[in-house]
């Protein structure tokens, strides 16, 4: 199979949001060069195309097939918004920082941000994968404001190198969240499931709100979020191939939510705050 | 001078009783003028061939400004996503919103459907300023507001007190003061109870802390209503509202027309949006339709008119009442968020986000009451379709509900798609009544303007009229609205030509033009020796309850964009 690949080179550096969403391989699938040249481009409220803004490098006529096409964004900006938008197939790489949703209500196919991304990445993403590199913004495969919760990430995978901010997962109902390094506050809040591995610290009140699902935090944690049951101490755990070998903390809830989601705190990093539920644990009392 | 010439156009004008002629309409300085006086050569010909020319649109009851719609748009983001229209300068500012829309999209698509005067029904008299400041923002259409008056303590301690004149007194200086049309009355004396006692009462309960029922509260805003001779009475939405079994609350409300002394025969009361007071049975589960009733007590009481708070199944909306004991309700039924606001001594408000569903029985049931009230009385000049915007329905979905009126095939389209059980027990699918564009062209434009008294200059297009005027792309000789419903839909969603106030302000459904209505606000006589005692009243009850002072109150001719003030004779004796 062979892979057709499209350059792209800012011509002059963004100074507003730029919106990408129609620069996927399903939309250059089967057109010309000149045709994808002409593929609309919002320069802020300015509309635009590709070709206004980028310097283009690719075959003359592209595949048909999406899944042979790949789409290099050869120097990124904080202000492209929209890489991948709805995707299905194929593969998006940004060569430095990406903007605001990236992989927003993505169905396949893969992104790589080698970069840093802001807000909203993988929100609302029903399959495929996302890889970043550097650090995201808040609401990482979340919702957007104001949606009932589980209408966020219903599937597929998303992994981060760097840290994240709040509100990981916001909303989700199914799929992969893995942060490699710390995150902020509220993370898992309002989840019904899938699953959240936080291998750094993480901030205020992991998983509050959660009404199923798994949230993991490998290290410390601000402060516990009051409505969970505390379950047990597991000597160690493996979820989704990644091991850790140190004893956690099973919580269960949020009650508030009546919820059945399972929160795992890493028991070293926590023990002062942790001591105080062992003790309840172990003597049996009524918590 | 601008003049515009209409030619060759079927005019459905009811005040003037043109069905469907072939007339010329001429404008001049914004009013409609006889065709001799305008000199064709020089006016504006439009030729209108083919196409239908009607007043332009009234809704009688539609909740677009006040601080209740604020915390609407406020708590739901979601209802704004996806929906941003750009602007498009120098005609069109930016659009946003779907049950909540932006100021300009609520002006912008009263246009396209060719309405041109739109009531805001409920607001409080201390947040009324902001009512007016966002009325004056709404583009293009005419506006008036109603005030909350129901559980206002001061209106409450007057009709304990017992004194009608004194109390007419007072609602007329609180028309005049927040620059409002008429009286609103939202789940009579329901918001003393819910800010007391955390919960809602029924026609012939108790209001706590006060030794009177909302049955008083009726009959003496009615009385006092009576007095002023406002052109709109009393503006009712009934207690129970949301309950099974309800329908009987309204039968009782709207029996109290009779034991009000009435001074005109003007009708006595609106009961609005009646399709949520129209439920019969005893739980959600064995829910039925009580229209027939309703209809039935309509055809006997001729002192009462209705609007329909028709739902339009398949949409979201936006709860928003001044019924907060309700809404809490609902909130618990829906589970999923929910806005309280209390009002200091006048009024409290609710809000909770609701959707529509078609295979929902109840929701089939809604749907069902509001058409069975409509088709029943066939009254068109005293049952007025409405969506209670945003509660029941858009009112941008006005011509999909007004489709439902004019044609039995498009009811009988959705009613495949709807709860079965629900149809089974209702007597809609054995209609057939079918209205003309003549009865539509009552419901949306003649009565709404003879209920609102303002029928001398709006909702006809007589001489001397105002130039609000819309044009339909749909030849009703040509064409059997009921057998081809969907080309009226398309034609009154998006207006051929809308003149407002002699300006063509859209074309081939498109905003070319933004320009400001006006606000209409009711300005009662009061005697002088009254006054005087009512200021001493005023000054006492301002102290003892409110958290302003009484000067901060009043609101200015200057504060409001375009105030139109509509003298009133009242019958107040001093």
């Amino acid at each position: 199979m062979s892979i057709a690949t499209f350059s792209l080179y800012f011509k002059t550096k963004p100074v507003v949001l730029i919106d990408v969403r129609h620069i996927t391989p399903d939309e250059i699938a089967g057109r010309n060069l000149s045709d994808v040249k002409n593929i609309t481009v919002w320069d802020g409220g300015r509309k635009t195309s590709l070709s206004d803004l980028f310097d283009i490098n690719g075959p003359e006529k592209a595949p048909v097939n999406p899944e042979q096409i790949v789409v290099v964004f050869e120097t990124g900006s904080s202000k492209l918004c929209f890489v991948g938008y709805r995707m299905s197939n194929g593969k998006i790489i940004v060569k430095g920082d990406a903007g605001h949703l990236v992989g927003y209500k993505m169905k396949g196919g893969s992104i790589v941000v080698e970069g840093n991304a802001r807000d909203y990445v993988g929100a609302k993403m029903k399959n495929g994968s996302i890889e970043i590199r550097g650090n995201v913004g808040h609401r990482l495969g979340g919702k957007l404001l104001g949606e009932k919760p589980g209408k966020g990430m219903k599937g597929g995978t998303i992994i981060v190198h760097g840290n994240a901010g709040s509100d990981v997962g916001f909303g989700m109902e199914k799929g992969l969240i893995i942060v490699e390094g710390n995150t902020g506050n509220l993370t898992g809040s309002d989840i019904m499931g899938g699953t959240i591995i936080v291998k750094g610290n993480s901030g205020l009140y992991p998983g509050v709100g959660m009404t199923g699902g798994r949230v993991i935090i490998g290290g410390r944690v601000e402060a516990i979020p009051p409505s969970f049951y505390a379950d047990s101490i597991v000597p160690s755990i493996s979820i989704r191939g990644i091991k850790f070998d140190k004893p956690f903390m099973l919580f269960l809830g949020d009650v508030t939510a009546g919820g059945r989601g399972l929160l795992y705190l890493s028991y070293e990093d926590n023990k002062e705050q942790l001591d105080y539920y062992r003790l309840l644990i172990e003597d049996g009392a009524d918590i | 001078m601008n003049e515009i010439l209409i030619k060759n156009g079927f005019v459905y004008d009811p005040i003037n009783g043109i069905n469907g002629e072939v007339l010329d309409i001429a404008v001049r300085d914004g009013r409609i003028v006889d065709p001799s006086r305008v000199d064709p050569s020089r006016a504006l010909v439009i030729d209108a061939k083919g196409k239908v020319v009607m007043p332009g649109g009234i809704d009688i009851h539609s909740h677009i400004a006040g601080p209740k719609v604020n915390i609407g748009r406020l708590m739901r983001p979601e209802d704004h996503y996806l929906t941003n229209k750009p602007h498009k300068l120098p005609h069109r500012r930016a659009e946003t919103g779907l049950t909540v829309p932006n100021v300009f999209r609520i002006g912008y698509e009263y246009a396209r459907m060719g309405y041109t005067l739109v009531v805001e029904p409920a607001t409080p008299p201390i947040k009324t300023r902001h009512t007016h400041e966002e009325l004056d923002d709404i583009p293009i259409i005419d506006k008036a507001a109603f005030v909350l008056v129901d559980s206002n303590w001061l209106a409450l301690d007057l009709i304990t007190e017992g004194s009608r004149e004194f109390l007419a007194a007072y609602f007329a200086w609180l028309l005049s003061v927040t620059k409002t049309y008429s009286l609103k009355l939202v789940d009579p004396g329901s918001d003393v109870a819910w800010i007391l006692t955390g919960r809602g009462i029924d026609i012939d309960d108790q209001i706590p802390s006060y030794n009177i029922t909302p049955r008083d509260v009726v009959r003496e805003m009615g009385n006092a209503a009576q007095l002023l001779n406002l052109p709109h009475k009393l503006h009712i939405h009934c207690n129970r509202l949301g309950y099974p079994g309800n329908y009987l609350t309204t039968l009782k409300t709207m029996d109290i027309a009779k034991d009000i002394s009435r001074l005109s025969e003007a009708p006595a009361l609106h009961i609005t949006h009646v399709q949520f007071t129209g439920y019969k049975g005893d739980s959600w589960s064995t829910l039925e339709s009580g229209g027939e009733d309703i209809a039935k007590a309509l055809k006997i009481n001729k002192y009462v008119t209705l609007d329909l708070g028709q739902v339009i199944l398949g949409r979201s909306a936006t709860t928003m009442t001044a019924d907060a004991p309700f809404e809490y309700v609902l909130y618990h039924l829906t589970r999923w968020k929910w806005a309280n606001a209390d009002t200091e001594v006048e009024s409290a408000a609710g809000i909770v986000p609701y959707s529509y569903k078609k295979r929902s029985y109840v929701n089939t049931i809604q749907w069902v009451i509001g058409l069975e009230i409509a088709l029943l009385t066939r009254d068109p000049w005293r049952v007025v379709p409405t969506t209670d915007h945003p509660n029941a329905g858009l009112f941008k979905d006005y011509p999909i509900l007004l489709s439902w009126l004019i044609s039995r095939k498009a009811r009988e389209e959705l009613m495949k798609d709807v709860n079965q059980r629900a149809l089974r027990k209702a007597i809609l699918p054995s209609l057939d009544t079918e209205f003309s564009l003549y009865e539509i062209a009552i419901m949306t434009r003649a009565a709404p303007a003879k209920l609102l008294g303002l029928d001398k200059f709006k909702g006809h297009l007589g001489v001397g009229a105002d130039a609000d005027i819309a044009i339909y792309d749909i030849d009703p000789k040509e064409l059997d609205l009921s057998r081809n419903y969907e080309k009226f839909v398309k034609a009154f969603k998006k207006a051929w030509l809308v003149i407002k106030n002699g300006e063509i302000v859209v074309r081939n459904g498109e905003i070319v033009k933004t320009i400001y209505g006006k606000t209409y606000y009711a300005e009662p006589s009061i005697p002088e020796e009254l006054r005087k005692e009512l200021d001493v009243f005023l000054r006492k009850k301002f102290k003892e309850y409110y958290s302003v002072s009484l000067d901060s109150f009043y609101i200015r001719d200057h504060e409001l964009r375009n105030p139109v003030k509509i003298p009133i004779e009242t019958k107040i004796k001093g």
